[in-house]
């Protein structure tokens, strides 16, 4: 009994398919491929595919945590500086008091993100370029550390920008949301009342270095 | 051996003459059961199963009447079971999804209200001391500004810009508001004793709102550039916050929240006294994402004021894009 085509599309097992390729020649076979290449793509316009960000951080995101984590450290250097001084006294001594333990807070926090990964140290270049005006007079180092501050959030800014990892993006956005507020309470407590000097942030961000 | 008990036959005949189904009948009930209630078949089909010559015999009268029955409720051709009456049509409920451009629309939509709350109280003197017309200017600016570049991100991500303010906000929140700083005759609230304050209040709580707003999108934007204008929005804004902070509290008290002094100096902490909580440039070590509390008005006899908890914008007040342009 000769063998009935098969109908279309019962070719599950691919013996169907098998056959007309050989029948259809090279010409069948290239358009089998274009057609299969199509149907894996399998993207229509009215099926977007999405992709969730990852939460941990990836390798690339640790080394930015990491800077991110060298400067905080950095800034509680400073901070340090500054109160080991006499310069200091009453409110504004305690708002920096504040201040120095919130960096902490935040070194503290993306070491427990980063793991043994963290360098859990300071940024020296950093230290080294504020050192003079933390441990100078007030005036001086209220302004210092204005400039630090902006500094760490236009750094941060860039880092959410470039951070794949959820987890610590989400991280940094919520210290940076404060450091501004830190920015604008030292300026107001170094006289500043130009709102262009207390709400725009004109510093440069740090370039990020390797642990 | 005598017995009372009937001998098989017997018993048989009596069964047959009082209507007992026997063996057959039984067996042909069963068939035509299997048939009516199969899934497989149509409507048709079950008439058909109920009303063969042979079983019709087989069945009398009460089959008749039962597939009469049936044949009624299977009134289509479809195999699905019978219902009876109409349903309610229901109204297919909008697609609700979540995406980059609906969080973008959501921010620009903040950004309106807050400029139409400044808008209501710049060059008011009887809202806003005179004394801070230029700065709430200025946060006004700062706003249409962050509304003008959410509304960009909005297009490029392929969503309908945003232009107004918040509807679930401008709805409920805001009205309340208003309502309890300018009073309300005809539902008995009387005009705030320091509409001044709670306006400040209100700019502080709507800047912090927005602050916190722009953090709490960091895990949900899909793309860091997304997250990296959000965050560069949401610093200004705090910055806002700080200022309109230490404008209602003063200085050095407005500068930091006394627990934050307290931990850091080891003096014991400061109390809070009075019955419209104070605002701080730095409430805590890291932003806040919770509930921003507003206590405004003026108080009841019982020495109450109208305290509301302003939130960062949830499922309930998103602008989705099925709501379109507005």
């Amino acid at each position: 009994m000769p063998e009935s085509p098969a109908p279309v599309g019962s070719d599950s097992d691919g013996t169907g398919a098998r056959r007309r390729l050989i029948g259809a020649g090279l010409a069948g076979l290239v358009g089998s491929l274009v057609l299969a290449g199509r149907a894996g793509a399998t993207a229509t316009p009215d099926q977007t595919t999405t992709t969730a960000p990852p939460r941990q951080p990836l390798d690339a995101d640790k080394r930015l945590l990491g800077a991110a984590q060298r400067a905080e450290l950095a800034a509680v250097a400073l901070y340090d500086t500054a109160l080991a001084g006499r310069q200091l006294v009453g409110d504004q001594r305690a708002v920096v008091a504040g201040i120095r333990e919130a960096h902490e807070a935040y070194g503290q926090s993306l070491s427990a993100i980063l793991g043994k990964a963290a360098p859990d140290i300071a940024e020296q270049a950093v230290v080294d370029q504020f050192g003079g005006a933390f441990g100078g007079p007030v005036g001086a180092m209220l302004e210092a550390a204005t400039l630090l501050e902006n500094v760490l959030v236009a750094t941060h800014t860039e880092l959410v920008g470039a951070l794949e990892g959820t987890d610590g993006t989400s991280l940094v956005a919520s210290i940076l949301v404060v450091e501004a507020r830190h920015a604008t309470v030292l300026a107001d407590m170094a006289g500043v009342t130009d709102p262009d000097q207390l709400l725009v942030n004109e510093a440069t961000p740090l370039a990020p270095t390797e642990g | 051996m005598s017995t009372d008990t009937p001998n098989h036959d017997e018993l048989r005949r009596h069964l047959r003459a009082l209507g007992t189904p026997g063996r057959t009948e039984r067996l042909a009930v069963r068939r035509t059961a299997e048939a009516v209630m199969s899934s497989e078949i149509t409507a048709a089909d079950r008439v058909a199963a109920l009303l063969g010559r042979r079983r019709f015999l087989h069945l009398g009268g009460v089959s008749v009447a039962t597939a009469a029955v049936l044949a009624a409720c299977g009134g289509t051709d479809s195999p699905g079971i019978a219902k009876i009456g109409t349903a309610p049509t229901t109204t297919v409920l909008p697609d609700a999804v979540v995406n980059d451009a609906v969080l973008l629309r959501t921010a620009s939509s903040l950004e309106h209200t807050a400029i139409s709350v400044y808008d209501l109280v710049i060059d008011n003197a009887d809202l806003l001391d005179p004394a801070y017309n230029d700065l709430a200017k200025r946060f006004r600016d700062d706003h249409a500004e962050h509304a003008v570049l959410m509304e960009q991100l909005t297009v490029e991500a392929g969503g309908e810009a945003w232009t107004c303010g918040n509807p679930r906000l401008d709805e409920l929140v805001v009205p309340a508001i208003l309502r309890a700083i300018t009073g309300d005759e005809a539902a008995g609230v009387a005009p705030s004793d320091d509409p001044r304050r709670d306006v400040l209040n209100v700019a502080q709580a709507f800047e912090s709102l927005a602050g916190s707003t722009y953090q709490a999108l960091m895990p949900v934007l899909s793309l860091p550039s997304l997250r990296k204008d959000a965050i560069s929005v949401a610093s200004q804004e705090v910055r806002h916050a700080a200022i309109l902070s230490i404008a209602i509290t003063g200085r050095p008290a407005g500068y930091m929240h006394p627990d934050e002094i307290a931990a850091a100096t080891g003096q014991a902490p400061v109390e809070i006294e009075g019955d419209v909580p104070p605002v701080f440039a730095i409430p805590g070590q890291f932003g806040n994402l919770g509930a921003t509390q507003l206590v405004i008005g003026a108080p009841n006899e019982l020495g109450n004021r109208v305290s509301l908890n302003v939130e960062t914008p949830s499922l309930n007040s998103l602008v989705y894009e099925y709501l379109g342009t507005c």
